[in-house]
């Protein structure tokens, strides 16, 4: 899974030098001529909603980034978007005000926060509606990235004073911007609910040590979501009431010392529950961080009696 | 015996769970312990039992012991479970899986209520808010609901038989750490003196053995103490580690980061020195600390953090209670503690020897001259048995028989020896016993070997050493002349089962006596504490002591109830150390160590195969009843290192 996150960064650093240097501005809008535009997709439904027209090529080039959300999820948080990957190389420089700030924003933080995103799209939708113009995309972190990291971005110095603004968010907590704020990553949540590739919890080698809730940038918490998540679904609550154990999820315990009945619960209710599939940026942090996946094969001593290792 | 009357069928952690034929005369309890073998874990005992399935109702201990008088369905759960949680889960069951039409319509409403309280109660925003917002539903629906509805069962049982848990619950704290959120992680919130154990076994990964010292002794002033002395640790009940394997051995490697750090530090002294463990800011305020034991010393630690200055006034002539008077040489390293005990007394801890309160000094005169008074006295006073001949020279109390080879005073001059008692206490006087020399020595209780309190680990040990048991027995009558010789003992029959699965109290058979020579009895059928010099400063409960905290007299440790290990006596200590700051402040101060911020992660391989835990390596059984050396040597620097790999949990904040 450590080859997933190297893939993940130079993905990160290739879309980053693509869009933000190379090919200034063409995520918002590039005409490729003959009517035909690339365009993002929240921009491709503010441009819709403003001009209160369907301009064909606008909305097929703006569909193409949902289809792959719906293909693969919304990786394009995790994997493509130049303004992610700036507040993600930003995580380590300030992780000690992360620590100081720890617990003082508490409302801030919430998880439940999530939510606003939803309404940050509404909102910038209707924005357009009313001013018949894309208004979002002129504040837009994302935008501005591709848009100004080049050579002209000197020129526009006002447009740029959103990006430090939202990176100080930051400080409290790991990407904040597009957990709680991002109308892109709320449109394309809208989308990733059903994609077909989703990261699972391998319920029965997991241990429970936490290490992918404290990895997950997206407060998704793996774990312990994907526990509460079986123990809501009716086939394996059945299976747990009827062997007895109503708590057997919860509890430390060997999967094959759990009933068979049981067991075959979960393991089919696990196949379709996917970790937040709206949320995950398919960034494999997660499975990066667990050690029952990377390093069950790695081989260690054992030892006599007395404690001196033995011979191999 | 009568004809199979009922069918019961028992589920859950049991050894053979399934359908049984009750008699006539049989309990719940009966089934649940002879027909289905008990509880799987011996080590968790029976908590609650649910009779009726999911819409059944959780059943008080008269339930239990009554005859049983239906066929039922029954659910068991032993104390590895956490009632809020299971209550949470059967009440989505019934939301969830049952039929629409089951319940009436204000039932259904209010489960579907109570289902989304319980799941905040389980988290930190439930709080006080939710256990009271479930209580007033419970009772709105029960008054309000005409049908009978039983959907509400488990909860409205669960919250009369099991009110303390739920009441844990809404101050934060799971008790039997299941509810993730509420806590750092399942150990070291089961851990009595809640050290952070991720945190200090992710420190000794990375090779930063001071550090994690530091940071276990940040809640445990006697944290390398605990090293040695922690048996059956609760935290490796809850090991997230069992998954797989067996629980990390994290006691071991506590005492191992103490030797690395002395190694590294040059001296064990210059280890337990960290700036950030120092007096706090001083407020003036002084305090008066009866008795310097675990909990004493646990309390004065915390007191001088907090910056109030604290005073040990101790009887005998060096600290550490019954840790160092109590406790065999063989189990625990004496210089250990003393060096622990120092770097308490480095952080302005005053202590005064030889001056036993009542005798020495009024406990009047302490409330006068202190701005509070701790009792913690401890229990050192050996319970008495209180049957013919128990005067005799040559039947002597565990306590003062233990103190007195402690301090070299006991002297072999008995051939045979008999302990009474089954406890940890009597096998650490016949293990002493065997040490100094006496060839036969044996073990009296009126348990079976199974069933005797000990941990299990210390009665293997004493049986390798030669130590015969005799179980289900109890003495009758101790004769002699000059000295003890004979004891008069008879068998015992097992009693009826208890709700936690003890067969209590045992029967004599009276009719079957039996003889047996012996020249030295040691009575360790538990202590209480000597309360002769504060008799009236204190009201009394029973043996113990109790508090008065609004004019300024706390208790803590073996004096105030049965506490019985270091690591709960410094608890209890820590626990009366805030409970006086807060009297004297008026407000509770937190005490946060600047160390936890900085844990970081270790990110090399860990031991994720299913591996076990390492063995502790021991003296030979043949040459360590010769001599007081340690019987556990500690782990090689290879052991532990594979060990410490074994601990795959984040400490939280650390990634």
């Amino acid at each position: 899974m450590k080859n997933m996150v190297m893939a993940r960064t130079i993905s990160q650093i290739v879309f980053f030098l693509l869009l933000a240097v190379v090919l200034v501005g063409a995520f918002c809008s590039v005409s490729l001529g003959a009517g035909a535009y690339l365009t993002c997709s929240l921009g491709m439904l503010q441009l819709t909603v403003s001009s209160r027209e369907l301009i064909g090529g606008v909305i097929l080039s703006g569909l193409l980034l949902l289809v792959l959300t719906i293909a693969m999820g919304r990786v394009f948080c995790g994997w493509i978007c130049p303004f992610g990957a700036l507040l993600d190389w930003l995580q380590k420089p300030l992780a000690k005000l992360r620590a100081l700030t720890a617990g003082r924003f508490s409302w801030l933080t919430r998880a439940d926060n999530r939510g606003i995103k939803y309404g940050v799209l509404a909102g910038s939708l209707v924005a357009a509606g009313l001013v018949k113009y894309p208004a979002f995309c002129a504040v837009c972190p994302v935008g501005t990235v591709c848009r100004t990291a080049g050579l002209q971005g000197l020129n526009i110095g006002a447009e740029t004073a959103v990006l430090p603004l939202i990176a100080s968010m930051e400080t409290v907590q790991k990407r904040f911007w597009c957990k709680a704020l991002c109308p892109i990553g709320a449109l394309l949540g809208l989308a990733s609910r059903f994609s077909l590739f989703k990261i699972r919890l391998p319920w029965n080698n997991c241990a429970g040590c936490n290490r992918c809730e404290q990895a997950c940038s997206m407060d998704n918490s793996p774990r312990y979501a994907g526990i509460t998540a079986l123990k809501n679904n009716s086939t394996v609550l059945k299976a747990l009431i009827e062997s007895g154990m109503p708590d057997a999820l919860d509890r430390p315990a060997r999967p094959e010392a759990m009933p068979e009945a049981l067991r075959r619960a979960v393991d089919a209710a696990n196949k379709k529950l996917g970790v937040n599939p709206a949320e995950c940026t398919r960034c494999f942090a997660c499975a990066a961080a667990c050690p029952v996946l990377i390093n069950t094969r790695v081989k260690h001593p054992t030892f006599h009696q007395d404690g001196k290792q033995q011979a191999v | 015996m009568s004809d199979a009357l009922w069918t019961i069928t028992v589920k859950g952690p049991l050894n053979k769970p399934g359908s049984y034929q009750a008699t006539a005369s049989d309990t719940l309890l009966d089934v649940i312990f002879r027909e289905a073998g008990g509880m799987k874990n011996d080590r968790l005992a029976l908590k609650a039992v649910l009779i009726g399935g999911s819409q059944g109702k959780f059943a008080a201990e008269a339930e239990l012991k009554a005859v049983v008088n239906a066929s039922n369905d029954v659910m068991v759960m032993d104390e590895g479970s956490c009632i809020v949680n299971i209550v949470s889960t059967l009440l989505t069951y019934n939301l969830m899986c049952l039929p629409r039409q089951t319940g009436c319509v204000i039932c259904r409403q209010a489960l579907a209520e109570a289902v989304e309280l319980l799941a905040k109660l389980r988290s930190p925003q439930g709080g006080i808010a939710s256990l009271s917002g479930l209580k007033s539903l419970v009772a709105e629906t029960g008054a309000k609901c005409r049908d009978g509805c039983r959907l509400l069962n488990p909860l409205t049982s669960a919250l009369m038989l099991y009110e303390q848990e739920f009441a844990s619950h809404a101050a934060g704290r799971c008790p039997a750490s299941i509810c993730g959120e509420l806590m750092l992680s399942p150990c070291s919130n089961s851990c009595p003196a809640n050290v952070d154990l991720p945190g200090t076994i992710a420190l000794m990964q990375m090779g930063k053995f001071q550090e994690a010292l530091t940071l276990g002794r940040q809640d445990n002033p006697l944290f390398l103490t605990c090293g040695y002395v922690c048996e059956d640790p609760p935290c490796q009940n809850n090991c997230k580690r069992l998954s797989f394997d067996e629980a990390v051995y994290s006691q071991s490697l506590h005492r191992y980061a103490g030797e690395k750090a002395a190694r590294q530090a040059g001296s064990l002294a210059k280890a337990l020195r960290h700036p950030s463990i120092a007096p706090g800011k001083p407020t003036g305020k002084k305090v008066a600390i009866i008795g310097g034991g675990p909990a004493g010393l646990s309390a004065a630690y915390f007191l001088a953090r907090l910056g109030h200055k604290a005073v040990i006034y101790e009887k005998a002539s060096n600290a550490g209670g019954m840790a160092a008077f109590g406790i065999p040489a063989y189990r625990m390293d004496r210089a250990v503690l003393a060096e622990e005990i120092a770097a308490i007394q480095s952080l302005g801890v005053e202590f005064i020897f030889g001056c036993e309160v009542g005798r020495d000094i009024a406990a009047d005169e302490l409330r006068r001259q202190y701005d509070a008074v701790l009792i913690a006295v401890g229990a050192s006073l050996s319970r008495k048995l209180g049957i013919p001949g128990e005067n005799l020279p040559g039947v002597a109390g565990a306590i003062e028989f233990l103190a007195a080879a402690a301090q070299g005073r006991a002297q072999a001059h008995s051939n045979r020896v008999l302990v009474i008692g089954g406890g940890n206490v009597a096998i650490d006087a016949a293990r002493t016993a065997r040490r100094l020399g006496v060839m036969s020595v044996r073990l009296m209780c009126v348990e079976d070997i199974f069933e005797m309190p000990a941990s299990r680990q210390e009665i293997v040990a004493a049986q390798h050493e030669g130590i015969d048991i005799i179980p289900l027995s109890a003495p009758l009558a101790f004769s002699g002349g000059e000295r003890v010789e004979k004891t008069i003992y008879a068998k015992v029959k097992p009693g009826p089962y208890d709700a936690v699965g003890r067969r209590w109290p045992p029967q004599l058979l009276t009719e079957q006596k039996v003889e047996t020579e012996c020249d030295l009895v040691i009575v360790a059928i538990g202590q209480m504490p000597d309360v002769s010099g504060l008799a009236k400063v204190a009201e009394r409960r029973g043996t113990f002591l109790e508090a008065d905290a609004r004019h300024g007299l706390f208790v803590a440790g073996d004096c105030c109830g049965p506490v019985n290990t270091v690591v709960k006596a410094v608890k209890s200590g820590k626990e009366a150390a805030f409970a006086i700051d807060q009297y004297l402040m008026g407000k509770s101060t937190p005490l946060t160590g600047e160390i936890r911020q900085h844990i970081g992660c270790f990110s090399g391989p860990l031991v994720c195969h299913t591996a076990p835990r390492v063995g502790m390596p021991e003296q030979d059984a043949k040459i360590r009843t010769r001599n007081f050396d340690l019987v556990e040597l500690g782990l090689t620097d290879e052991q532990a290192k594979y060990e410490m790999l074994r601990c795959i949990c984040a400490a939280k904040g650390a990634l």
